[in-house]
């Protein structure tokens, strides 16, 4: 996904999320007894500022959109320029988006599997596929990060700071 | 009380062993986060943040406030070494740093930096100690009209922080604000967009979101990019001789003064304050067209200022409420967690905590010289770690922490849905920090 159609489509659902919200503030009473504020009065600020500026940044982008096609500049690559990267950065290419996206599908996978094995099982699993299956690592590499990362945090976080991790249905490697 | 007797009390507070060993925990690991390329300071404090909540307030903080200007030290260190600031305002560093290191004074180049941010670091917290009260008194006259400016002086300065389109800024506040308008309204009791969920009554949690648009969404950034290969530095080669320490003393003074002064304005931030520093340098020296191929200048001037606006942006933060930095926004959101409320009469309320956290800048200070002046080529060692073998940890550790939060699945699943938010917004360019 190019970064204009990225930023367009975020503009987009920011707008139509600030509409929403401040229709749906007159639902709580903008205004109380006596004439103070109710509680709909800061969500229909919020959201109709929202809106506005929303629709502001997607004017601006067809308009920055219109300015490059007609200096002959390619708005993405203009906008790679302009530094849609951190400084020193390299820009993301289409294959890193592919592997952000598996990064973000196993980590939400992990995150419904944590409610049967526990959250740091669940998670230790989630290095290990991360290593495997995305960054490519031997398995024997993989299952071992993933086997000592999943204990060295059993043994800081449970252990040590008594952070009560859950562990799931089965139980396992959970705090108290 | 009189400010030698609020010195005294800050110094006896930093003092205790229990806080300097968390001081020396949180400046080391703040330089460790600071060199990885991506992450930066106001990463690092969200990401420990909700590690610290089982510690007494003026510990976390002290830990986390090291962590901060740990990252300062830290993230030149990546500058320098591989072309990859760990943070922005060290951007700034790699247009002389980088070169430095490539002609073989790698070692000079870290010394330099070291140097630079410690007698920065140290002095520049002398006019913060001096200036904080005086905003504070001043801040003390405020009415609801004062206020409400200062609200919106909030809110213009976060607009400011990162915005190279001020509609984006303007958006991504709005955006903030709507979204801290779910749960109950704190005046009447209603219970807004919580769609029935009693999980959202409370709120989307702070800490959460932060965890999500920072630390998950900058991994995210940065999977599969890779990274440069590390130039290697021995300690033998951080000696810089004295015709070379007086060629770097005048650019610490000016880029200190010049950081202190842009830092202290809130939003304007230590990004800002480097390369005006950089400028600076540029202007003042004899040789400007020597700038950009390897001139200690450059790394000097840059690294005073970044420095020194990193102890500056405390006097808004402190005195007035308004964050001086996206790091101090972050730790700003750490004293509500704890249950304070920086402001005008912060620091005569807390007077243990504040001047505690202010002393403990001098500390933090000697030990990340005495830390990255021997250490860095070990700390560079880290350099050498793939990402890829990095990033699955970060991501654990950022889940524990949204977990550790509320002690509870929730915080995890905001953080994830947020991480993907940040994502979007870091690859459209939208501010989130600065």
């Amino acid at each position: 996904m190019g970064r204009l159609r990225g930023e367009r489509i975020l503009c987009g659902v920011l707008a139509a999320g600030g509409l929403a919200m401040t229709i749906a503030s007159f639902g709580y009473h903008l205004f109380g007894a006596g004439g103070r504020i109710g509680p709909g009065f800061m969500p229909f600020c919020a959201g109709l500022a929202l809106a506005c500026f929303a629709v502001w940044t997607l004017a601006e982008s067809f308009v920055r959109s219109a300015r490059e096609k007609a200096a002959g500049t390619p708005s993405d690559a203009a906008d790679t320029s302009a530094g849609a990267a951190p400084a020193g950065e390299r820009p993301a290419s289409s294959g890193s988006e592919r592997r952000v996206v598996l990064v973000f599908v196993l980590t939400a996978a992990s995150f419904a599997l944590s409610f049967v094995t526990g959250f740091l099982v669940a998670f230790g699993l989630l290095i290990c596929a991360l290593l495997w299956f995305v960054e490519r690592e031997k398995p024997w590499l993989a299952v071992g990060i993933g086997a000592v990362a999943t204990l060295g945090s059993w043994a800081v976080f449970v252990l040590v700071l008594q952070v009560p991790l859950p562990g799931g249905m089965l139980g396992l490697l959970g705090g108290a | 009380m009189h400010i030698f007797d609020q010195v005294g009390l800050g110094f006896s507070t930093a003092f205790t062993p229990h806080n300097l060993l968390y001081c020396l925990i949180g400046v080391f690991i703040g330089t460790v986060i600071g060199m990885l390329p991506g992450l930066g300071s106001a990463t690092g404090v969200a990401l420990l943040l909700p590690l610290t909540l089982t510690l007494e307030p003026v510990t976390a903080l002290i830990m986390l406030a090291g962590i901060y200007y740990g990252c300062q030290y830290g993230s030149s260190i990546s500058s320098i070494l591989i072309a990859t600031p760990g943070d922005s305002a060290s951007a700034v560093v790699t247009f002389d740093g980088y070169p430095l290191a490539r002609a073989g004074r790698a070692g000079q180049a870290l010394a330099t930096s070291a140097i630079a941010s410690f007698v920065s670091g140290t002095l520049t917290i002398i006019p913060l100690m001096t200036l904080a009260p005086l905003f504070a008194s001043m801040a003390l006259h405020f009415g609801p009209p004062e206020m409400f400016a200062l609200m919106l002086l909030g809110m213009a300065s976060v607009v400011g922080f990162d915005a190279k389109s001020r509609a984006k800024g303007l958006t991504m506040a709005a955006f903030g604000l709507a979204l801290a308008t779910i749960g109950i309204d704190a005046q009447s009791g209603v219970a807004r967009f919580t769609f029935g969920q009693v999980s959202l009554t409370g709120g989307i949690g702070f800490l959460a979101v932060v965890i999500g648009v920072f630390a998950i969404a900058e991994v995210m950034g940065q999977v599969g990019k890779g990274g440069a290969a590390p130039i290697r530095t021995r300690v033998r080669d951080m000696v810089i001789s004295r015709a070379e320490l007086r060629q770097i003393g005048g650019s610490i003074g000016r880029g200190g003064v010049a950081g202190f002064l842009l830092g202290i304005l809130p939003g304007a931030g230590a990004t800002l304050a480097s390369f005006f520093a950089y400028d600076i340098e540029r202007r003042a020296s004899k040789h400007p067209e020597r700038f950009g191929t390897g001139m200690l200048q450059g790394v000097a001037g840059p690294e005073a200022a970044n420095n020194a606006a990193a102890n500056a942006s405390f006097v808004p933060t402190l005195t007035l409420g308004i964050p001086g930095s996206g790091t101090t926004a972050v730790l700003l959101g750490a004293f509500l967690i704890f249950g304070l409320q920086p402001g005008p009469l912060f620091l005569s309320q807390q007077p243990k905590l504040a001047w505690g956290l202010l002393a403990s800048f001098y500390i933090g200070n000697v030990f990340l010289v005495l830390l990255n002046l021997p250490l860095a080529p070990m700390f560079a060692s880290v350099l050498r770690l793939r990402y890829g073998l990095l990033y699955p940890l970060i991501l654990l550790l950022s889940f524990v922490g949204a977990f550790a939060i509320e002690n509870r699945m929730w915080g995890v699943g905001l953080a994830l849905v947020f991480g993907a938010v940040g994502y979007l917004m870091r690859n459209t360019g939208s501010p989130r920090r600065r």
